[in-house]
């Protein structure tokens, strides 16, 4: 009994006191609010981020097996802020289990540059083509 | 019989080799073509990729006419091209300085391929004979002081443009089988 009681007298004390805050912070809440929302380098730091998307390159990473076998590569856009993919993957030619392509989009660590790669693997003699677009921000 | 030599005539197109088809990569369509203008690009070598279908080239620029410091691939042709421009791999190390004359890629990434190479204190080579001819038909070439493309006497000129190829022929400069005739007669 005496438990219940205690219970009961503290739960109206933490009842009033926020009721109390609620209604005198209300005005200080929203007066806090509207100097964030105007202060320059908070807009500036969570001013939204652009997105735009990068065309493909004109030509494809192409890897004519009848003529070379190895990895070309073509740097696509920094990787400070964006992220590629592979958008075309092509494979012409292929004349038997052994012949093995490959299309792959990676940063490439000297340049820092996303890369989109067609590979042909030694012993093929099919043809590769592969591009990429890249999505960047700002 | 006419059937068979039909038949003969389609089944030697059908199996010619593949000397018409297209290059494995245009590289006009990322540089600019043959006769577009170039940046002077300085730089001291990386890494040295010799490889198809491409041999690529890692610099750190230090200077020309892009910013020192900066990361940039120079890319080129196959290894059995490269060698016809009279290139080796042992010409090639890290840690030389290289001068190029060379076409900036059209999408403004680090990326170049050179018109003519320089290597130390070597002579500035041509990478490229369809360019020679242009500037030699355009009356250039002698004042460029750039070292002619090993292959560039015999070469078809077609690559170069029929304006290139007209006045290369008024210039005295093909053969009777129109090809390029290097260094010019005397």
């Amino acid at each position: 009994m005496k438990q219940a009681l205690v219970s009961a007298i503290v739960g109206a004390v933490v009842a009033v006191v926020v009721i109390q805050i609620a209604g005198g912070a209300g005005g200080d809440v929203d007066r806090l609010a509207d100097e964030l929302s105007n202060h320059e380098a908070l807009v500036t730091k969570f001013s939204p981020t652009v997105l735009s998307f990068t065309v493909d390159n004109v030509e494809d990473s192409i890897v004519d097996g009848t003529r070379y076998t190895g990895v070309y590569s073509k740097l696509l856009v920094s990787a400070e802020n964006s992220i590629c993919y592979l958008t075309k993957v092509q494979f012409k030619g292929m004349r038997g289990p052994d012949d093995s392509n490959i299309c792959s989009v990676e940063i490439d660590e000297f340049t820092g540059h996303w890369q989109v790669n067609a590979t042909i693997e030694e012993g093929s003699v099919s043809e590769a083509r592969c591009n990429a677009g890249c999505l960047t921000w700002e | 019989m006419r059937i068979l030599t039909l038949l003969l005539l389609m089944l030697t197109i059908g199996l010619t080799p593949s000397s018409a088809l297209p290059a494995h990569h245009n590289t006009q369509a990322e540089y600019g073509s043959f006769g577009s203008p170039t940046i002077n690009v300085e730089g001291r070598i990386v890494r040295v990729i010799w490889g198809n279908p491409h041999i690529a080239i890692e610099i750190e620029t230090t200077g020309g006419e892009v910013p020192a410091g900066e990361k940039w691939r120079i890319e080129s042709h196959p290894i059995r091209i490269m060698e016809e421009y009279g290139f080796d791999r042992s010409d090639f190390a890290a840690g030389d300085s290289v001068k190029l004359i060379a076409w900036k890629h059209i999408r403004n990434v680090p990326m170049t391929w050179p018109r003519a190479i320089q290597i130390n204190d070597g002579p500035m080579r041509s990478n490229l004979r369809f360019t020679d001819m242009i500037d030699i038909a355009n009356g250039v070439f002698e004042d460029l002081n750039i070292v002619p493309a090993g292959n560039l006497n015999g070469s078809q000129p077609g690559r170069a443009g029929p304006d290139a190829v007209r006045k290369l022929s008024e210039m005295g400069l093909l053969d009777d089988d129109g090809l390029m005739i290097w260094p010019p007669p005397r």
